[in-house]
Formats: C-alpha cells, structure tokens, sequence
C-alpha cells in the first residue's frame, strides 16, 4: 500500500500552522485593545480629577497640569507594555 | 437530528459514535459536516479527517476512502485509519502504524518462504529415493 504517511504528516502540520496563526491573531487584538485602555484611562482620570480640584482650588490651571500628568503616565505606562510584548516575541 | 461517525477498515470498524460535527477534505477542498447536512457521498485523498465530540476533537489519518453521508450516518470507509486525538502526534502514530505493519508483513512473507523452502526440500528428497 502506497506511503500516505507522508501526505498525512503534510496535511497535518499545515492544519497545526494554520491553528496557530488563527489563536495568535486573537491574541495580538486583544493586546492591542488593552493597550489603547492602558492609555487612555489615566488620562480621563487626570481630567475629572483635575477638573475638580481645578474648581475646589480655584486655579485653572491645575486641570491642564493634572492632564498632563495623567498624559505622561498612559504614555509610559503603555510604552512599557509594548517593550514588553515585544520581549516576549 | 442527530450525526453519527462510522469508521470502518478491512480490519473493522474503528469509530461507531454520535459526533457534533466531521470536518474532512476531498478532491475539491475542505468541507464540514453538521447534524442535518444534505446527504453526500465523496472521495477522500490520503489525509486527516477532523471530527468533534463530546470528548473534544479527533483526528483520523486515511489512507484514502470514501464518506458517505446518509441518515444521519456519516459512514466513513478506508483501506487503513489510524484514530488520535492529539494533531501534534497524529503523522507520528501514522509512521509508527506503517513500519509496524511493514515489519508484520515482512514476517508474514519470511514464514512463507521457509515453508516453500521446506516443501522444496522434501519433494526433491521423496524424487530422489
């Protein structure tokens, strides 16, 4: 009988390539979609929060201070996460 | 409505089960099977025939056949199967099932050589007295 083993063995890692591809792909948009939450979030925090004690303080300009601070820590935040999923690659 | 996989080689029949669902290739391309499928009847080129269980997946490595589907009875016939539910293992246990088959049928043919061999040797020994 002929040799199937090897169209087996073919077929069979093409089907396993094909899988990982698929899962890796979830993966990666999941990933991106955490990242964008890791910038974001501490922004919109910085401007309520900076909003409010701009108003209880009386001094406008504490909101753009505190958004600026919130800007730079999503930044870094975000710049880490990305080092380091691009580590584990 | 319900699918059933029914596995049959010359050696007999390896799966009789209720499956969710058979995923198998032809000379077309890849084509899947759900409970309440049209009828088919196809050609399967040596390869791996993925179904799912209850259990999880499975694989079947074919060494060619045909699937009939028909009530609800996926009848899958093949010349050689080997069932595994593992894909990273599945060519591993196909080439382990070929070289042990190999070495059955080596076995088989010496046997029958030592008897012809034997046979010869005794009619030459009865023509010679």
């Amino acid at each position: 009988m002929n040799d199937y083993g090897d169209d087996v063995r073919r077929k069979a890692e093409r089907m396993r390539l094909a899988r990982e591809q698929r899962r890796s792909i979830w993966r990666h948009l999941g990933q991106i979609g955490a990242l964008g939450w890791t910038l974001i979030l501490p922004i919109l925090l910085a401007a309520v929060l900076g909003g409010v004690l701009a108003d209880r303080l009386d001094r406008p300009w504490l909101a753009l201070l505190v958004v600026a601070l919130g800007v730079i820590i999503g930044g870094y935040t975000s710049w880490r996460q990305i080092r380091r999923s691009l580590e584990e690659e | 409505m319900n699918l059933r996989l029914r596995l049959q080689t010359p050696n007999g029949v390896l799966l009789d089960e209720p499956v969710r669902s058979v995923v198998a290739e032809d000379l077309d391309g890849w084509f899947g099977i759900r409970p309440g499928r049209r009828d088919l009847v196809a050609v399967l080129p040596p390869g791996v025939l993925v179904f799912r269980d209850d259990a999880g997946e499975g694989f079947v490595a074919l060494a060619g056949g045909l699937v009939d589907l028909r009530d609800g009875v996926c009848r899958v016939l093949a010349r050689e199967a080997v069932v595994e539910r593992d894909l990273a293992t599945v060519a591993d246990r196909v080439d382990g099932y070929l070289t042990g088959r190999d070495a059955r049928g080596r076995a088989q043919r010496d046997v029958l050589d030592d008897l012809a061999r034997e046979a010869m040797r005794r009619l030459v020994g009865e023509a010679a007295r």
